[in-house]
């Protein structure tokens, strides 16, 4: 039986997943497997990059090659930060990642692993006190530029906002409530981030 | 390293609210990297000691009495017994090259460079006290963030090696003693109450499944959605909802069942009174029976005078290795760990 996904290699791992209340299986190759199920397995606590590996170990003992690793792997897994060179492949072992850019060259694949270990997507808490810009520093000192940070998260208001009308209209109303929970996130960073008048008028 | 003091295990503070008695001890981690810099796991000891040296000299004038320890220069003993006290995660010390430890005096604050991030900046108090610990290590991260220039994103916060701690960066942890759920096999109820509030349930030695001495360390998941006062906030509020089950289910139990509590507090006693041979898990569970019998009134003792995070630190394994001056056998430890128990903790009436 070749891989649902790939239709290329042999299907190897076989999972059952409930799909709007029907039991579904699904046959997969390691290679897609592992695409489909690392991001939930790795906050259950299972390490399925252990168990993959040494699903491939039995294979290769068994004199068998291991499907979709050797010159079948997906264009996904070969993928490279070209900051600091941390494959894709690599993050998938061993759940961490190579640089802060990073976080930009693997921003797909990191957007389920981000759901699911946070409560969401936006941060709310404190800022750094010197902002990085690229690689030189930015030092946030003046109240100015932290406010530059808070008009930043205004804009981003503005256009979530716009995404919820929009989502409405067209009456799909889970991506609505999610649009909704994310435009609070931001606005209560934003009101965390607010200068306090102090009694003589100054920001402090 | 030259003071090994661990501030969770110093003596406490008379306790004012009667559920003080679930709180063992509570922390926090930030963890933080520099801009521009390959995260630790993927950079040359050379850039981790370029990383040192950035962070030594961002502290420096500051707090001078800071002390600076080169983990290449540190010495099997002392990391071992950090490492017990959970000042130190267990792979810091097994690949020291280009890793630092800075402390404050007494330990009461700590950076760990290089370890799976650039910085864990982290501290520890007895009891439930983590409205108390983040001030000041807040304070801490910002004269570090005006001179350091953090690995920052607007919508994911603070980036880190592993994208489940990204967003605040903050890892909020209290212990609780909790036998009175192992004794009534509400553990499942605990995990039940524990996923709602979101955060996690794990033993003294990180596992899910396994809590000797029936020790649970409750701590939020996830960083991003909230601030860092909200995560405090919440595992404070969960850590007070979960002592208040505890206590419920202790006093339920001594009027329902006083032989379940009886047997396992006369057994604690018995095993410390009597055994001459030990192992720490052992001892950890039977201190958790001592206490419980003292807490709960079934033995003649100064529960609350007693400083039950020190003994539980001083059965552990390395803490007992450490007065050998050589690397004594299981036997010896045990043997060494059944003395110590006799003389500062057996009941008089066994």
């Amino acid at each position: 039986m070749l891989c649902q996904i790939c239709k290329v290699n042999p299907a190897s791992i076989h999972i059952q997943e409930i799909v709007n209340g029907k039991k579904q299986t699904i046959h997969l190759c390691l290679s897609c497997a592992g695409k489909k199920t690392l991001a939930h397995a790795m906050f259950d606590g299972m390490d399925l990059g252990d168990i993959l590996n040494s699903l491939e170990q039995n294979l290769a003992e068994m004199g068998m090659p291991a499907p979709g690793r050797e010159d079948g792997a997906a264009d996904g897994e070969k993928k490279v930060c070209p900051v600091c060179a941390w494959r894709l492949e690599q993050f998938r072992e061993t759940g961490r990642l190579g640089c802060p850019a990073c976080y930009e060259s693997f921003a797909d694949e990191l957007k389920n692993t981000l759901a699911f270990a946070h409560r969401s997507c936006v941060h709310t808490g404190k800022l750094p006190l010197y902002l990085p810009q690229k690689q030189t520093g930015k030092k946030l000192d003046s109240m100015e530029e932290r406010l530059g940070m808070n008009r930043e998260r205004e804009r981003q208001i503005e256009t979530l906002e716009r995404d919820l009308a929009e989502s409405v209209r067209r009456e799909e109303y889970e991506l609505a409530a999610e649009l909704r929970d994310k435009i609070e996130s931001i606005r209560r960073a934003l009101a965390a981030c607010q200068p306090v008048k102090t009694a003589d008028g100054d920001p402090c | 390293m030259s003071d090994l003091t661990v501030p969770w295990a110093k003596a406490r503070r008379k306790k004012a609210d009667p559920a003080d008695i679930v709180f063992a001890w509570s922390g926090i981690r930030l963890a933080r990297n520099l801009e521009g810099e390959a995260f630790p796991g993927n950079s040359s000891p050379d850039r981790r000691r370029a990383v040192c040296a950035a962070v030594r000299e961002a502290l420096a004038g500051r707090d001078p009495q800071w002390s600076y320890q080169n983990a290449e220069l540190l010495n099997a003993r002392d990391a071992g017994l950090l490492e017990e006290a959970r000042l130190l995660p267990g792979d810091f010390y097994q690949n020291p090259q280009g890793r630092a430890i800075l402390a404050s005096p007494g330990n009461a604050a700590m950076i760990l460079v290089n370890g799976e991030d650039h910085l864990w900046i982290r501290a520890d108090r007895p009891g439930l006290a983590l409205d108390r610990v983040y001030p000041p290590l807040d304070a801490l991260d910002d004269h570090l963030s005006s001179r350091l220039a953090y690995a920052f994103s607007p919508d994911l916060g603070f980036l880190t090696s592993d994208p489940a701690n990204a967003g605040t960066a903050l890892r909020a942890g209290v212990f609780l003693h909790l036998p009175g759920m192992m004794l009534s096999g509400e553990e499942k109820i605990l995990q039940r109450t524990a996923e709602p509030l979101g955060v996690a349930l794990t033993g003294f030695h990180g596992e899910k499944d396994r809590f000797p001495g029936n020790l649970y360390e409750l701590s939020n998941r996830g960083g991003l959605g909230e601030s860092e006062a909200e995560i405090v906030a919440r595992v404070t509020a969960a850590a007070h909802k979960i002592a208040e089950e505890e206590l419920t289910v202790r006093a339920d139990l001594k009027r329902r069942h006083p032989e379940r509590i009886m047997d396992f507090c006369s057994r604690a006693k018995a095993v410390l009174a009597n055994a001459y041979l030990i192992s720490a898990t052992e001892a950890m569970n039977a201190l958790s029976g001592l206490r419980l019998a003292e807490e709960a009134g079934y033995a003649e003792g100064p529960a609350a005078a007693r400083n039950w995070n020190e003994l539980l630190l001083a059965v552990q394994p390395k803490h007992i290795a450490a007065a050998f001056g050589y690397e004594p056998s299981a036997e010896e430890r045990a043997i060494r760990r059944a003395e110590l128990l006799r003389a500062r903790v057996a009941p008089a009436e066994g």
